[in-house]
């Protein structure tokens, strides 16, 4: 295909070229073959003129050398010294004037020729000299619109490459423009978002604040129930107290009189010495321990196994023995023990013991 | 309950006016204070009983042990004869029955009249016998 | 013979020049005529004003007349001696020449064909008729830079100071008046 077209432009190239010859040399074939038809260049007519001027000058030469010539033939090739036959000589002079007045003639008319052509040279060479000015000026501008047209061509290549630039720009700017748009309209969106997560949250606390008043006044609801709940137990605590110290004013008349019947006016040790004796409560120890079984009632019954027998031997004349033991029995926690006890279900003969067994530790703290 | 606690009222009495003939109550023996006894054997006497009243019998014994020696030496008889019960007596919690046995039988032959000599003959005779 | 304004001189000029050479005015007139044009484009072409043009042409043709009796057919075509004589007054007056940068050699060179009038047969004179025809079609701004490639024989820089445009624009005109000019002859069948 390259070759194609290279021979293609080949062919079209010489074709033209024929067709350019032909044209060139018809279109000059038009012009006048002779020189002069046509407005010249001034050095062409300063030319033309030198060669006229030449030729007359060569003219004048001409006439000149011919005159002399004419003179010496005359006078037969000897210089002029006087005159020579008069008729033969006057005829000749007369030709000879006739010849030098045509050739003064000539002469004239050929310096007048030369005048005017050196008239027409001088002015010739002013419209040369102008014309080489002009050519000069023309030339000058011509430099000078050329560095016109280069500094324009300049600005205008500075003018697009602005325009690039600034077009790249503005396309930038575009670009600027469209992500902050796009950022602005998310952060438009988020603000919703937020202002709706906001509202959320106005309305949850409200909530939260009316609970929390729901909740004050709930909680002031359970602080009274709780006051009214400790003001019950309060009075439950003090009617148990009264009950128990009802129980225990009951338990101490009932003591008295169990007491009683050992030592009429005593409620002291001894007296209970003689109860815990009279019941024969360590005697029956061995019996009542096989219907306790195991547990907290046999270790109960073990230790009062040892208190009572403490009491047996103690000496109640003994003030430091009976107030040691009175220590002892008080801090030893019996009274409740027993109480638990009793509490629970026993066999009857082991909570008839045990009843005794209270009777005989109740107050110890306050026996002497 | 009530109805129990007068029967018990009533038992007690009875029992006490029945009780105050009996030859065997020990509470009629008044013993003189112990001569010669210590405070501080005394104390040691009153934590050797908590002891046993906690149920510590190998503690109290051990304690009855040292003390023994002191009050019999202090010629606190009744504390002494206490302190000789208190000891077999824990010998006899702890399941060492022959050495209860035996030393309630020297507490009877050291003192025989003491109150702490009758409960180790009412607990001797409770003992279960041999074979 | 046919005297055509541009038109080649036909084959039988060879009595034309014998009797030129024998001093038969009439033959020199037309023989004067036949390769006057060709003879002034080539001092254009060559980069010399018009009137040095003029001049120098004459000077060829006296040349040529003068030593018109020296001119032997068989050593070559007339327009190649022709052509000779011309390069050698061209190259006696070279540093005349006004713009010798805008103008190709080689176009100059085509007024004097290395072939006996390539132009001459009636298959070349149909040829440059339709080539003629072909340019007078083109939009006027082509029409001229290809005129003053092909006619004035200017070269692209010559062109440019022509007409003022910028050589890369003249030359976009060429390639594109290069483009239409081969579609057109390839319809009327002149190019393949």
């Amino acid at each position: 295909m390259g070759d194609e077209t290279d021979n293609r432009d080949h062919r079209l190239e010489r074709i033209l070229r024929r067709w350019g010859a032909a044209e060139a040399a018809g279109r000059r074939a038009d012009a006048p073959a002779r020189p002069g038809r046509r407005p010249r260049s001034a050095w062409a007519a300063a030319w033309t003129v030198l060669r006229t001027a030449a030729a007359a000058a060569a003219v004048l030469v001409a006439v000149g050398v011919f005159v002399m010539t004419g003179v010496y033939i005359g006078r037969g090739g000897r210089p002029a010294r006087g005159a020579t036959t008069a008729p033969a000589d006057a005829r000749e002079l007369a030709r000879l004037r006739e010849q030098l007045a045509a050739a003064a003639d000539t002469m004239k008319k050929a310096d007048g020729a030369l005048t005017a052509a050196r008239e027409q040279l001088d002015a010739l060479r002013g419209q040369l000299r102008t014309e080489i000015e002009q050519g000069r000026r023309v030339r000058a501008d011509l430099a000078g619109l050329k560095d016109d047209l280069a500094a324009y061509k300049e600005r205008l290549e500075q003018d697009r490459r602005d325009r690039a630039a600034a077009d790249a720009r503005i396309a930038d700017l575009r670009t600027v423009m469209k992500k902050t748009s796009s950022v602005l309209e998310a952060t438009r969106k988020q603000l919703a978002v937020t202002k709706a997560a906001l509202d959320e949250s106005d309305a949850a606390r409200k909530e939260l604040l009316a609970a929390a008043a729901a909740g004050g006044e709930e909680l002031a609801r359970l602080k009274a129930l709780h006051r009214a709940a400790v003001d019950e137990r309060d009075r439950a605590a003090a009617e148990l107290a009264a009950v128990k110290a009802q129980q225990a004013a009951i338990l101490d008349s009932l003591q008295r009189l169990y007491l009683a019947a050992a030592a009429r006016d005593d409620t002291g040790w001894a007296a209970r010495q003689s109860a815990a004796r009279t019941a024969g409560l360590v005697e029956k120890l061995p019996r009542l321990r096989t219907q306790a079984g195991g547990g907290e009632t046999a270790r109960l019954l073990e230790r009062l196994e040892v208190m009572l027998t403490r009491l047996e031997l103690l000496d109640t004349s003994d003030p430091s023995a009976v107030r040691s033991f009175a220590d002892l029995v008080a801090s030893s926690g019996l009274a409740g023990e027993i109480d638990a006890a009793l509490a629970a279900r026993q066999p009857p003969e082991l909570r008839a013991w045990l009843l005794e067994a209270r009777l005989i530790v109740a107050g110890a703290e306050r026996v002497g | 309950m009530w109805a129990r606690i007068g029967q018990l009222v009533v038992l007690s009495a009875a029992a006490g006016v029945l009780g105050g003939c009996s030859a065997e109550a020990p509470w009629a023996v008044m013993q003189p204070q112990a001569k010669g006894a210590r405070p501080g054997d005394a104390a040691a006497f009153e934590e050797a009983v908590a002891l046993a009243a906690n149920l510590r019998y190998e503690r109290a014994a051990a304690a009855f042990e040292r003390l023994l020696p002191r009050l019999e030496a202090a010629g606190d008889d009744r504390r002494a004869a206490e302190a000789l019960f208190w000891l077999a007596f824990c010998r006899e919690k702890q399941g060492r029955a022959d050495q209860a046995e035996e030393l309630y039988r020297r507490l009877i032959r050291g003192h025989p009249r003491s109150p702490a000599a009758g409960e180790a003959r009412r607990r001797l005779a409770a003992m279960p016998g041999p074979g | 013979m046919t005297m055509e304004s541009g038109a080649f001189v036909e084959p039988d000029q060879g009595q034309l020049i014998a009797r030129a050479a024998a001093g038969d005015e009439a033959a020199c007139a037309a023989l004067h005529g036949a390769h006057a044009g060709r003879v002034r484009a080539y001092f254009l072409r060559s980069g010399f004003a018009l009137a040095d043009a003029d001049d120098l042409a004459q000077e060829t043709f006296l040349r040529t007349f003068r030593g018109l009796g020296t001119y032997d057919p068989r050593r070559g075509a007339f327009v190649s001696w022709l052509g000779a004589i011309a390069r050698n007054v061209a190259r006696r007056r070279w540093r005349r020449r006004a713009q010798p940068d805008s103008f190709d050699p080689d176009l100059a060179e085509d007024m004097f064909p290395a072939e006996a009038n390539p132009a001459e047969t009636p298959e070349a004179r149909e040829e440059i008729e339709a080539v003629r025809d072909c340019v007078a079609a083109l939009p006027a701004e082509l029409e001229r830079v290809v005129r003053l490639r092909y006619v004035d024989g200017r070269t692209t820089r010559g062109i440019a100071e022509a007409t003022g445009l910028p050589e890369s624009t003249v030359r976009l005109r060429l390639a594109e008046a290069a483009e239409r000019l081969a579609a057109a002859l390839r319809k009327k069948g002149f190019l393949e």
